[in-house]
Protein backbone atom coordinates (compact mmCIF):
# COMPACT_ATOMS: atom_id res chain seq x y z
CA UNK A 1 0.00 0.00 0.00
CA UNK A 2 2.98 2.18 1.04
CA UNK A 3 4.70 2.02 -2.36
CA UNK A 4 1.42 2.75 -4.48
CA UNK A 5 0.72 5.55 -2.25
CA UNK A 6 4.40 6.72 -2.63
CA UNK A 7 4.01 6.29 -6.29
CA UNK A 8 0.77 8.20 -7.06
CA UNK A 9 1.81 10.91 -4.42
CA UNK A 10 4.86 11.43 -6.09
CA UNK A 11 3.78 11.35 -9.49
CA UNK A 12 1.12 14.14 -9.42
CA UNK A 13 2.81 16.41 -7.46
CA UNK A 14 5.79 16.73 -10.07
CA UNK A 15 7.02 17.38 -13.48
CA UNK A 16 7.57 14.12 -15.03
CA UNK A 17 9.69 13.48 -18.50
CA UNK A 18 7.63 11.52 -20.86
CA UNK A 19 9.21 8.03 -19.99
CA UNK A 20 8.17 8.61 -16.50
CA UNK A 21 4.73 9.04 -17.98
CA UNK A 22 4.75 5.83 -19.91
CA UNK A 23 5.85 4.04 -16.95
CA UNK A 24 2.90 5.17 -14.80
CA UNK A 25 0.30 4.91 -17.22
CA UNK A 26 1.49 1.60 -17.87
CA UNK A 27 2.05 0.55 -13.97
CA UNK A 28 -1.48 2.29 -13.41
CA UNK A 29 -3.77 0.00 -15.82
CA UNK A 30 -2.18 -2.91 -15.49
CA UNK A 31 -4.51 -5.39 -13.23
CA UNK A 32 -1.84 -5.64 -10.07
CA UNK A 33 -3.29 -4.26 -7.30
CA UNK A 34 -6.46 -2.31 -9.16
CA UNK A 35 -8.52 -1.84 -6.05
CA UNK A 36 -5.44 -0.28 -3.83
CA UNK A 37 -4.34 1.97 -6.95
CA UNK A 38 -8.03 2.88 -7.44
CA UNK A 39 -8.52 4.24 -4.06
CA UNK A 40 -5.24 5.91 -3.73
CA UNK A 41 -6.54 7.85 -6.43
CA UNK A 42 -10.00 8.95 -5.25
CA UNK A 43 -7.74 10.45 -2.76
CA UNK A 44 -6.59 12.60 -4.88
CA UNK A 45 -10.03 13.20 -6.61
CA UNK A 46 -11.19 13.99 -3.06
CA UNK A 47 -8.39 17.25 -3.00
CA UNK A 48 -9.82 19.95 -2.95
CA UNK A 49 -9.70 22.10 -5.79
CA UNK A 50 -10.33 25.45 -7.01
CA UNK A 51 -10.47 27.26 -10.45
CA UNK A 52 -10.74 31.09 -11.06
CA UNK A 53 -14.44 32.28 -11.61
CA UNK A 54 -12.83 33.60 -15.07
CA UNK A 55 -11.42 30.62 -15.96
CA UNK A 56 -15.04 28.89 -14.76
CA UNK A 57 -16.73 30.82 -17.06
CA UNK A 58 -14.69 30.48 -20.30
CA UNK A 59 -14.91 26.76 -19.52
CA UNK A 60 -18.36 26.38 -19.42
CA UNK A 61 -18.91 28.29 -22.39
CA UNK A 62 -16.87 26.48 -24.04
CA UNK A 63 -19.10 23.27 -23.07
CA UNK A 64 -22.08 24.97 -23.91
CA UNK A 65 -20.50 25.85 -27.66
CA UNK A 66 -19.64 21.97 -27.70
CA UNK A 67 -22.78 20.76 -26.53
CA UNK A 68 -25.17 23.03 -29.48
CA UNK A 69 -22.27 22.08 -32.35
CA UNK A 70 -23.19 17.83 -31.32
CA UNK A 71 -26.92 18.99 -31.31
CA UNK A 72 -27.33 20.73 -34.26
CA UNK A 73 -29.16 19.35 -37.20
CA UNK A 74 -28.51 17.06 -39.92
CA UNK A 75 -26.95 16.77 -43.33
CA UNK A 76 -29.86 18.93 -44.89
CA UNK A 77 -28.69 22.17 -43.31
CA UNK A 78 -25.61 22.26 -44.31
CA UNK A 79 -25.14 21.99 -47.92
CA UNK A 80 -27.31 24.91 -48.88
CA UNK A 81 -25.58 27.01 -46.25
CA UNK A 82 -22.41 26.20 -48.12
CA UNK A 83 -23.79 26.73 -51.57
CA UNK A 84 -25.03 30.27 -50.21
CA UNK A 85 -21.74 31.32 -49.30
CA UNK A 86 -19.79 29.70 -52.05
CA UNK A 87 -22.09 31.52 -54.99
CA UNK A 88 -21.66 34.95 -52.96
CA UNK A 89 -18.13 34.72 -52.98
CA UNK A 90 -17.53 33.99 -56.74
CA UNK A 91 -19.13 31.99 -59.70
CA UNK A 92 -16.03 29.64 -60.56
CA UNK A 93 -16.03 28.52 -56.96
CA UNK A 94 -19.65 26.47 -57.86
CA UNK A 95 -17.57 24.14 -60.34
CA UNK A 96 -15.92 22.60 -57.33
CA UNK A 97 -18.91 21.42 -55.91
CA UNK A 98 -20.73 21.04 -59.47
CA UNK A 99 -17.65 18.93 -61.02
CA UNK A 100 -16.94 16.50 -57.58
CA UNK A 101 -20.55 14.97 -56.33
CA UNK A 102 -17.52 13.50 -53.62
CA UNK A 103 -18.54 16.37 -51.66
CA UNK A 104 -21.74 15.67 -50.53
CA UNK A 105 -21.11 12.50 -48.74
CA UNK A 106 -18.47 13.79 -46.97
CA UNK A 107 -20.63 16.58 -45.20
CA UNK A 108 -22.40 13.91 -43.61
CA UNK A 109 -20.68 14.62 -40.53
CA UNK A 110 -23.34 16.92 -39.57
CA UNK A 111 -21.50 19.18 -36.58
CA UNK A 112 -18.50 19.91 -38.63
CA UNK A 113 -18.38 23.60 -39.26
CA UNK A 114 -16.80 24.48 -42.57
CA UNK A 115 -14.93 27.91 -43.22
CA UNK A 116 -14.67 28.97 -46.41
CA UNK A 117 -11.72 31.60 -47.75
CA UNK A 118 -11.81 33.26 -50.71
CA UNK A 119 -9.13 35.91 -52.17
CA UNK A 120 -9.40 37.89 -54.76
CA UNK A 121 -7.40 38.84 -57.50
CA UNK A 122 -4.35 40.86 -57.13
CA UNK A 123 -4.21 39.52 -52.97
CA UNK A 124 -2.75 36.64 -51.58
CA UNK A 125 -3.81 34.88 -47.97
CA UNK A 126 -2.44 32.94 -45.83
CA UNK A 127 -4.28 30.27 -43.63
CA UNK A 128 -3.44 28.62 -40.59
CA UNK A 129 -5.78 25.52 -39.65
CA UNK A 130 -6.74 23.70 -36.54
CA UNK A 131 -3.86 21.37 -36.82
CA UNK A 132 -1.14 24.41 -37.54
CA UNK A 133 -1.30 23.06 -41.48
CA UNK A 134 -0.87 26.47 -43.01
CA UNK A 135 -1.73 27.16 -46.73
CA UNK A 136 -0.68 30.39 -48.62
CA UNK A 137 -4.02 31.00 -51.22
CA UNK A 138 -3.53 32.65 -54.65
CA UNK A 139 -5.43 35.27 -55.96
CA UNK A 140 -8.64 34.02 -57.23
CA UNK A 141 -8.54 31.10 -55.28
CA UNK A 142 -11.46 29.79 -52.84
CA UNK A 143 -10.40 27.18 -49.73
CA UNK A 144 -12.97 25.21 -48.32
CA UNK A 145 -12.01 23.78 -44.68
CA UNK A 146 -13.46 22.54 -41.53
CA UNK A 147 -13.06 24.72 -38.70
CA UNK A 148 -11.91 21.81 -36.58
CA UNK A 149 -10.32 18.63 -38.15
CA UNK A 150 -12.45 15.81 -36.93
CA UNK A 151 -11.50 12.36 -35.66
CA UNK A 152 -10.95 10.97 -39.29
CA UNK A 153 -9.07 12.37 -42.62
CA UNK A 154 -8.55 15.78 -42.84
CA UNK A 155 -9.98 17.01 -46.14
CA UNK A 156 -10.16 20.27 -47.49
CA UNK A 157 -11.36 21.68 -50.96
CA UNK A 158 -9.60 23.78 -53.22
CA UNK A 159 -10.46 25.58 -56.43
CA UNK A 160 -7.09 27.47 -57.85
CA UNK A 161 -4.22 27.78 -56.17
CA UNK A 162 -2.12 27.52 -52.83
CA UNK A 163 0.81 25.98 -51.32
CA UNK A 164 0.02 23.53 -48.46
CA UNK A 165 2.60 22.93 -45.22
CA UNK A 166 1.09 20.01 -43.92
CA UNK A 167 1.73 18.74 -40.24
CA UNK A 168 2.56 15.51 -40.14
CA UNK A 169 -0.46 13.41 -38.57
CA UNK A 170 0.36 10.13 -40.49
CA UNK A 171 -3.35 8.54 -38.37
CA UNK A 172 -5.20 11.30 -40.28
CA UNK A 173 -3.74 11.59 -43.59
CA UNK A 174 -4.57 15.14 -44.88
CA UNK A 175 -6.49 15.85 -48.48
CA UNK A 176 -6.68 18.25 -51.14
CA UNK A 177 -9.81 17.45 -52.97
CA UNK A 178 -9.82 20.05 -56.24
CA UNK A 179 -12.32 19.35 -59.38
CA UNK A 180 -9.61 17.22 -61.15
CA UNK A 181 -8.35 15.21 -58.66
CA UNK A 182 -7.53 13.90 -54.40
CA UNK A 183 -4.08 14.37 -53.27
CA UNK A 184 -3.45 12.19 -50.34
CA UNK A 185 -0.70 14.25 -48.24
CA UNK A 186 2.25 12.42 -46.27
CA UNK A 187 3.08 15.26 -44.15
CA UNK A 188 4.88 17.85 -46.63
CA UNK A 189 4.96 21.17 -48.49
CA UNK A 190 3.58 21.40 -52.12
CA UNK A 191 1.77 23.57 -54.83
CA UNK A 192 -1.65 22.49 -56.09
CA UNK A 193 -2.92 24.60 -59.37
CA UNK A 194 -6.06 24.31 -60.21
CA UNK A 195 -7.70 26.94 -61.74
CA UNK A 196 -11.21 25.95 -63.46
CA UNK A 197 -10.47 28.31 -66.47
CA UNK A 198 -6.95 26.99 -67.41
CA UNK A 199 -6.48 23.88 -69.55
CA UNK A 200 -4.71 22.17 -67.28
CA UNK A 201 -4.32 21.81 -63.73
CA UNK A 202 -1.22 20.52 -61.68
CA UNK A 203 0.58 19.44 -58.25
CA UNK A 204 4.13 20.12 -57.53
CA UNK A 205 5.98 18.66 -54.49
CA UNK A 206 9.10 20.14 -52.42
CA UNK A 207 9.34 17.82 -49.34
CA UNK A 208 7.77 15.13 -48.30
CA UNK A 209 5.81 12.67 -50.47
CA UNK A 210 2.38 12.73 -52.05
CA UNK A 211 0.03 10.73 -53.73
CA UNK A 212 -2.76 11.76 -56.49
CA UNK A 213 -5.88 10.16 -57.40
CA UNK A 214 -8.15 11.33 -60.79
CA UNK A 215 -11.16 10.33 -61.87
CA UNK A 216 -11.31 7.90 -58.51
CA UNK A 217 -8.67 5.36 -60.11
CA UNK A 218 -4.90 5.17 -59.58
CA UNK A 219 -2.46 6.31 -57.28
CA UNK A 220 0.45 8.45 -58.65
CA UNK A 221 3.37 8.94 -55.84
CA UNK A 222 5.08 12.25 -55.99
CA UNK A 223 8.79 12.72 -55.24
CA UNK A 224 10.29 16.19 -54.38
CA UNK A 225 10.89 18.22 -57.21
CA UNK A 226 8.38 16.41 -59.21
CA UNK A 227 5.45 17.53 -61.15
CA UNK A 228 2.44 16.23 -61.95
CA UNK A 229 0.09 17.66 -65.26
CA UNK A 230 -3.33 16.47 -65.74
CA UNK A 231 -4.36 17.80 -69.07
CA UNK A 232 -8.07 18.47 -68.79
CA UNK A 233 -8.38 18.27 -72.57
CA UNK A 234 -7.00 14.97 -73.36
CA UNK A 235 -7.16 13.72 -69.82
CA UNK A 236 -3.54 12.90 -69.66
CA UNK A 237 -1.10 12.91 -66.97
CA UNK A 238 2.20 13.61 -67.28
CA UNK A 239 4.69 13.84 -64.09
CA UNK A 240 8.07 15.46 -65.06
CA UNK A 241 10.98 17.58 -62.99
CA UNK A 242 9.46 20.96 -61.39
CA UNK A 243 10.40 24.20 -62.19
CA UNK A 244 10.49 25.45 -58.91
CA UNK A 245 10.21 28.90 -59.53
CA UNK A 246 7.49 28.21 -61.68
CA UNK A 247 5.14 26.18 -58.98
CA UNK A 248 6.22 28.07 -55.82
CA UNK A 249 7.54 31.60 -56.81
CA UNK A 250 4.02 33.34 -56.67
CA UNK A 251 4.26 33.44 -53.17
CA UNK A 252 7.33 35.91 -53.89
CA UNK A 253 5.58 37.76 -56.62
CA UNK A 254 7.15 35.89 -59.15
CA UNK A 255 5.04 35.02 -62.30
CA UNK A 256 5.90 32.12 -65.12
CA UNK A 257 5.10 31.58 -67.97
CA UNK A 258 5.77 28.48 -70.05
CA UNK A 259 4.76 28.35 -73.25
CA UNK A 260 1.52 30.27 -72.08
CA UNK A 261 -0.94 31.75 -75.01
CA UNK A 262 -2.50 34.94 -75.10
CA UNK A 263 -5.43 33.86 -72.93
CA UNK A 264 -3.69 32.36 -70.21
CA UNK A 265 -1.26 34.96 -69.56
CA UNK A 266 -3.84 37.89 -69.64
CA UNK A 267 -5.89 35.42 -66.27
CA UNK A 268 -2.87 35.21 -64.55
CA UNK A 269 -1.98 39.53 -64.66
CA UNK A 270 -5.27 39.74 -63.73
CA UNK A 271 -5.14 37.39 -61.08
CA UNK A 272 -2.17 38.61 -60.16
CA UNK A 273 -2.24 42.31 -60.25
CA UNK A 274 -6.16 42.43 -59.79
CA UNK A 275 -6.46 44.55 -62.97
CA UNK A 276 -8.87 44.07 -65.82
CA UNK A 277 -7.16 43.24 -69.25
CA UNK A 278 -8.74 43.99 -72.48
CA UNK A 279 -8.01 42.32 -75.75
CA UNK A 280 -10.08 42.82 -78.94
CA UNK A 281 -8.38 40.83 -81.35
CA UNK A 282 -7.48 37.38 -82.32
CA UNK A 283 -4.08 38.45 -83.76
CA UNK A 284 -2.14 36.71 -81.07
CA UNK A 285 -3.72 33.71 -80.30
CA UNK A 286 -1.43 31.80 -82.02
CA UNK A 287 1.83 33.52 -79.83
CA UNK A 288 3.07 31.04 -77.20
CA UNK A 289 5.54 32.64 -74.69
CA UNK A 290 7.88 31.87 -72.03
CA UNK A 291 9.04 34.31 -69.55
CA UNK A 292 9.85 35.00 -65.86
CA UNK A 293 8.98 37.81 -63.96
CA UNK A 294 10.94 37.58 -60.66
CA UNK A 295 11.70 40.92 -59.31
CA UNK A 296 8.14 42.08 -58.88
CA UNK A 297 7.88 43.58 -61.73
CA UNK A 298 4.98 46.24 -62.63
CA UNK A 299 2.04 45.55 -65.19
CA UNK A 300 3.62 48.24 -67.41
CA UNK A 301 7.38 46.80 -67.03
CA UNK A 302 5.35 43.29 -67.87
CA UNK A 303 3.67 44.40 -70.79
CA UNK A 304 6.23 46.24 -71.61
CA UNK A 305 9.07 43.14 -71.50
CA UNK A 306 5.85 41.04 -73.35
CA UNK A 307 5.41 43.36 -76.32
CA UNK A 308 8.98 42.82 -76.62
CA UNK A 309 8.42 39.17 -76.93
CA UNK A 310 4.94 39.57 -78.68
CA UNK A 311 5.54 41.12 -82.60
CA UNK A 312 3.75 44.46 -82.92
CA UNK A 313 1.95 43.94 -79.67
CA UNK A 314 0.69 47.36 -78.24
CA UNK A 315 -1.08 48.28 -75.03
CA UNK A 316 -2.49 51.35 -73.18
CA UNK A 317 -2.48 51.19 -69.43
CA UNK A 318 -5.47 53.13 -67.92
CA UNK A 319 -6.24 53.55 -64.52
CA UNK A 320 -6.73 49.65 -63.24
CA UNK A 321 -7.44 48.83 -66.84
CA UNK A 322 -4.99 47.26 -69.85
CA UNK A 323 -5.92 47.58 -73.13
CA UNK A 324 -4.28 45.65 -75.80
CA UNK A 325 -4.15 46.12 -79.44
CA UNK B 1 -27.04 16.37 0.54
CA UNK B 2 -28.19 13.21 -0.70
CA UNK B 3 -31.47 14.53 -1.77
CA UNK B 4 -30.12 17.77 -3.17
CA UNK B 5 -27.74 15.36 -5.09
CA UNK B 6 -30.97 13.24 -6.39
CA UNK B 7 -33.12 16.45 -7.14
CA UNK B 8 -30.19 17.83 -9.40
CA UNK B 9 -29.42 14.98 -11.85
CA UNK B 10 -33.13 14.89 -11.88
CA UNK B 11 -33.48 18.37 -13.37
CA UNK B 12 -30.66 17.64 -15.60
CA UNK B 13 -32.18 14.93 -16.80
CA UNK B 14 -35.19 16.80 -18.16
CA UNK B 15 -32.82 19.46 -19.47
CA UNK B 16 -32.68 21.85 -17.22
CA UNK B 17 -29.41 23.94 -18.24
CA UNK B 18 -29.40 25.97 -14.81
CA UNK B 19 -28.97 22.24 -12.47
CA UNK B 20 -25.75 21.34 -14.92
CA UNK B 21 -24.44 24.65 -14.76
CA UNK B 22 -24.85 23.80 -10.66
CA UNK B 23 -23.37 20.12 -11.67
CA UNK B 24 -20.51 21.78 -13.61
CA UNK B 25 -19.46 24.41 -11.30
CA UNK B 26 -19.11 21.11 -8.33
CA UNK B 27 -17.23 18.91 -10.43
CA UNK B 28 -15.20 20.85 -13.30
CA UNK B 29 -12.71 21.88 -11.20
CA UNK B 30 -12.10 18.46 -10.00
CA UNK B 31 -11.89 17.23 -13.23
CA UNK B 32 -9.95 19.49 -14.56
CA UNK B 33 -6.87 19.65 -11.63
CA UNK B 34 -7.09 16.14 -11.70
CA UNK B 35 -6.48 15.51 -15.80
CA UNK B 36 -3.72 18.76 -15.10
CA UNK B 37 -1.97 16.50 -12.74
CA UNK B 38 -2.00 13.48 -14.46
CA UNK B 39 -1.74 14.19 -17.72
CA UNK B 40 0.94 17.30 -17.14
CA UNK B 41 -0.93 19.12 -20.19
CA UNK B 42 -2.77 21.63 -19.81
CA UNK B 43 -4.54 22.45 -23.24
CA UNK B 44 -5.31 18.50 -22.62
CA UNK B 45 -6.65 18.56 -19.76
CA UNK B 46 -8.95 21.57 -20.65
CA UNK B 47 -9.99 19.73 -23.63
CA UNK B 48 -10.66 16.53 -22.17
CA UNK B 49 -12.20 17.97 -19.07
CA UNK B 50 -14.72 19.94 -21.24
CA UNK B 51 -15.52 16.80 -23.31
CA UNK B 52 -16.72 14.55 -20.46
CA UNK B 53 -19.16 17.30 -19.18
CA UNK B 54 -20.58 17.39 -23.03
CA UNK B 55 -20.64 13.19 -22.30
CA UNK B 56 -22.56 14.12 -19.08
CA UNK B 57 -24.90 16.57 -21.12
CA UNK B 58 -25.79 14.00 -23.84
CA UNK B 59 -26.18 11.05 -21.97
CA UNK B 60 -28.25 13.05 -18.98
CA UNK B 61 -31.61 11.05 -19.42
CA UNK B 62 -29.00 8.41 -17.36
CA UNK B 63 -27.71 10.10 -14.89
CA UNK B 64 -30.79 9.44 -12.11
CA UNK B 65 -30.06 6.42 -12.20
CA UNK B 66 -26.17 6.96 -10.81
CA UNK B 67 -25.70 6.25 -7.23
CA UNK B 68 -22.44 8.16 -6.34
CA UNK B 69 -21.81 11.20 -9.01
CA UNK B 70 -18.57 11.96 -7.33
CA UNK B 71 -17.28 8.34 -7.94
CA UNK B 72 -19.22 8.06 -11.56
CA UNK B 73 -17.31 11.63 -12.80
CA UNK B 74 -13.93 10.34 -11.25
CA UNK B 75 -13.89 6.71 -13.09
CA UNK B 76 -15.30 8.91 -16.32
CA UNK B 77 -12.15 11.10 -15.73
CA UNK B 78 -9.56 8.80 -15.15
CA UNK B 79 -10.66 6.53 -18.22
CA UNK B 80 -10.07 9.66 -19.99
CA UNK B 81 -6.70 9.85 -18.75
CA UNK B 82 -5.94 6.68 -19.60
CA UNK B 83 -7.42 6.73 -23.00
CA UNK B 84 -5.20 9.98 -23.70
CA UNK B 85 -2.15 7.77 -23.03
CA UNK B 86 -3.09 4.97 -25.51
CA UNK B 87 -4.33 7.04 -27.95
CA UNK B 88 -1.20 9.07 -28.21
CA UNK B 89 1.26 5.57 -27.88
CA UNK B 90 2.62 6.99 -24.66
CA UNK B 91 1.97 3.76 -23.33
CA UNK B 92 1.55 -0.25 -24.32
CA UNK B 93 -1.12 -2.11 -22.25
CA UNK B 94 0.82 -4.60 -20.11
CA UNK B 95 -1.15 -7.44 -21.24
CA UNK B 96 -0.02 -6.37 -24.84
CA UNK B 97 4.22 -6.88 -23.88
CA UNK B 98 4.89 -10.52 -23.26
CA UNK B 99 3.16 -13.70 -23.81
CA UNK B 100 5.66 -14.77 -20.51
CA UNK B 101 4.04 -17.35 -17.73
CA UNK B 102 2.81 -15.66 -15.01
CA UNK B 103 5.89 -15.72 -12.55
CA UNK B 104 8.03 -13.97 -15.47
CA UNK B 105 5.20 -11.25 -16.00
CA UNK B 106 4.87 -10.60 -12.27
CA UNK B 107 8.66 -9.94 -12.19
CA UNK B 108 8.69 -7.72 -14.71
CA UNK B 109 5.81 -5.41 -13.14
CA UNK B 110 7.71 -5.32 -10.25
CA UNK B 111 10.86 -4.77 -11.26
CA UNK B 112 8.58 -1.99 -13.62
CA UNK B 113 7.33 -0.62 -10.66
CA UNK B 114 10.75 -0.08 -8.66
CA UNK B 115 12.05 1.44 -11.76
CA UNK B 116 8.91 4.40 -11.55
CA UNK B 117 9.57 5.04 -8.11
CA UNK B 118 13.31 5.86 -8.24
CA UNK B 119 12.43 7.78 -11.20
CA UNK B 120 9.48 9.37 -9.58
CA UNK B 121 11.94 9.90 -6.68
CA UNK B 122 14.85 11.18 -8.07
CA UNK B 123 12.63 13.75 -10.14
CA UNK B 124 11.97 15.35 -6.71
CA UNK B 125 15.59 16.15 -5.76
CA UNK B 126 17.01 19.49 -6.31
CA UNK B 127 18.08 20.16 -9.61
CA UNK B 128 21.89 19.89 -9.15
CA UNK B 129 21.32 16.28 -6.88
CA UNK B 130 19.53 15.04 -9.82
CA UNK B 131 21.78 16.14 -12.13
CA UNK B 132 24.65 14.54 -10.42
CA UNK B 133 22.66 11.14 -9.39
CA UNK B 134 21.52 10.76 -13.13
CA UNK B 135 25.18 11.48 -14.72
CA UNK B 136 26.79 9.00 -12.19
CA UNK B 137 23.96 6.27 -12.36
CA UNK B 138 22.70 6.28 -15.65
CA UNK B 139 25.44 7.68 -17.87
CA UNK B 140 27.85 5.81 -15.83
CA UNK B 141 30.16 8.97 -15.44
CA UNK B 142 32.77 8.97 -12.62
CA UNK B 143 32.96 11.47 -9.82
CA UNK B 144 35.57 12.96 -11.43
CA UNK B 145 34.43 13.70 -14.81
CA UNK B 146 31.33 14.68 -12.79
CA UNK B 147 32.67 18.02 -10.75
CA UNK B 148 34.75 18.99 -13.86
CA UNK B 149 31.89 18.65 -16.24
CA UNK B 150 29.58 20.64 -13.60
CA UNK B 151 32.31 22.98 -12.44
CA UNK B 152 31.90 21.58 -8.43
CA UNK B 153 34.67 19.88 -6.25
CA UNK B 154 34.55 16.21 -6.29
CA UNK B 155 33.96 16.40 -2.71
CA UNK B 156 29.93 18.22 -3.55
CA UNK B 157 29.98 15.34 -5.74
CA UNK B 158 30.52 12.52 -3.21
CA UNK B 159 27.92 14.49 -0.45
CA UNK B 160 25.24 14.51 -3.37
CA UNK B 161 25.13 10.91 -4.25
CA UNK B 162 25.09 9.88 -0.59
CA UNK B 163 22.31 12.01 0.05
CA UNK B 164 20.67 10.85 -2.63
CA UNK B 165 21.11 6.86 -2.28
CA UNK B 166 20.01 7.89 1.73
CA UNK B 167 16.82 8.73 0.10
CA UNK B 168 16.30 6.10 -2.48
CA UNK B 169 17.53 3.64 0.46
CA UNK B 170 14.59 4.71 2.63
CA UNK B 171 12.12 4.70 0.00
CA UNK B 172 13.41 1.16 -1.15
CA UNK B 173 13.15 -0.15 2.02
CA UNK B 174 9.22 0.10 2.52
CA UNK B 175 9.19 -1.90 -0.87
CA UNK B 176 11.65 -4.39 -0.32
CA UNK B 177 9.75 -5.43 2.82
CA UNK B 178 6.77 -5.97 0.47
CA UNK B 179 9.20 -8.10 -1.54
CA UNK B 180 10.32 -9.91 1.27
CA UNK B 181 6.97 -11.15 2.74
Amino acid sequence: MVRIKQIIEKFFSQKVDNETKRLFAEWLSAPVDKELKDSVLMEQWEKECYLSPGDMSKSYTAVEKKIRRSDSKPVGRFIPWVWAVVASAACIAMAIFLKAPVVQPTLESSHIKMLECYVGNGEKQVITMSDSTTVILNSGSVLIYPENFGADEREVYLTGEAIFDVTKDASHPFIVKTSDFSIKVLGTLFNVCSYPEADYSSATLKEGSISLSADGKEAWLLSPNQTLNYSRTTHKVSIEQADMDDAFGWKDGKLCFKSASIHQIIKSIERHYGVRVYLTTGKYDNEFVTAKFIYGESVDELFSALSLVIPGMRYTVENNAVYIR
Amino acid sequence: MLTDATSLLESISRGDHEAFRTLFDMFFPKVKVFLVNFLKDDKAAEDIAQDIFVKIWTMRASLPEIKSISTYIYRMTRNAALNYFRGKRIMVEISELSILDDTDVEQEYYCKEKELLIRLVVGQMPAQRRKIFTMSRYQGKTNDEIAESLGVSKHTVENNLSIALKELREVMLAFALFFLN
